[in-house]
């Protein structure tokens, strides 16, 4: 297999962790609704918690992305 | 130095390297176009403290008042993560102005125009924290700065206990042989300990440097594509996520700070 190949598939696998992240950020968002849902008092204070969530949830796909280009 | 007229106030559409432009040597040592806006930074930052420690009074201007309410929000952050306000109040003078910083490092780039000014035919300016050098070099010193703290508080065999955890096996096995064997796993535990501490720094720095190139990186290939209305709104979450990273960078170092130097609770100690 050429070089050339063999890096296209590996960016082509880290294009992969994409669902990982997708799948955590949502779960995420998703259990945040669900607490506001019950207690919409604190709905300033978990909002916040969550964007912070999703933010290092969204770290591993950035690392993915790194990867990508370092490869 | 010039400024390109056929693309003043245009995001530049070539991908943007990974690695910073070199703009010429001081001595020896190479002056990148991160570094030069990383210094330019700093000294705007000099002159904004002065400026306010100067012009303090206790009938508040305009600013005086803006630069109160930053604080305020900034200790009532750092008092959710560490949990009481004399920790906040000792740490926000090194979060508070992490904060400041990389929001504000995070955001520079964003000027209309800032990115057209080159030199050489190499942009003068560049997201300062767009160089895993810049944001390595923080989240380690941070790091280190979480370990000196940790030796502070515990004392030097205290800090070293924690990783290599000999006193735990000793005590355990004196209580007997199925306590003993779990507290060999504690010992395994501690060691990996070790290795978190280094992918502290990695994470740290990664995440700052990543989510900042990606969003250079993006705006190029957007603008590559659709000339006129896409990139607008990426721009705008960059706005976004430029003072979202650098608050998960400030609150994590918090967060890091205050978990090296937590005594441990009595009474979950076995």
């Amino acid at each position: 297999m050429e070089v050339e190949s063999a890096r296209l598939i590996a960016k082509g696998l880290c294009t992969i962790t994409m669902g990982g992240s997708g799948i955590g950020e949502g779960y995420l968002i998703g259990k945040a609704l669900e607490a506001i849902g019950r207690n919409p008092k604190m709905e300033g204070s978990i909002f916040s918690k969550m964007i912070i969530g999703v933010a290092l949830a969204e770290s591993t796909a950035i690392y993915a992305f790194v990867a990508f280009f370092i490869v | 130095m010039m400024i390109k007229n056929n693309m003043f106030l245009q995001v530049p559409s070539a991908q943007p390297e990974v690695q910073p432009e070199i703009l010429f040597f001081l001595g020896h040592l190479p002056i990148t176009n991160a570094m030069l806006m990383g210094v330019l930074m700093t000294a705007l930052f000099l002159c904004f403290a002065i400026y306010t420690r100067r012009s303090l009074k206790s009938i508040p201007s305009k600013f005086q008042t803006g630069v109160e309410i930053l604080v305020t929000c900034f200790i009532g952050l750092l008092e959710q993560i560490t949990g009481n306000r004399k920790a906040a109040e000792d740490l926000l003078p090194l979060i508070g102005a992490l904060f400041l910083f990389l929001g504000f490092g995070n955001l520079i780039a964003l000027f209309p125009g800032l990115s057209s000014i080159t030199y050489d035919g190499m942009s003068l300016f560049r997201t300062p924290t767009n160089d895993f050098n810049m944001t390595f070099s923080i989240a380690f010193a941070m790091v280190m700065l979480t370990q000196i703290a940790s030796v502070r508080a515990w004392g030097v065999f205290g800090h070293l206990g924690k990783y290599f955890k000999f006193k735990d096996v000793y005590l355990g096995f004196k209580k007997g042989i199925g306590v003993g064997f779990l507290s060999i796993i504690d010992f395994l535990i501690g060691l990996l300990d070790i290795v978190s501490e280094i992918a502290k720094v990695v994470s740290l720095s990664l995440r700052l440097f990543g989510n900042m190139y990606a969003g250079d990186v993006l705006a190029a290939i957007l603008l590559g594509s659709f000339a006129i209305a896409v990139p607008a709104p990426w721009l705008a979450m960059n706005l976004l996520v430029g003072v979202l990273q650098a608050m998960v960078f400030g609150s994590l170092t918090a967060a890091y700070y205050t978990l090296a130097i937590e005594k441990p609770d009595p009474a979950l100690a076995h």
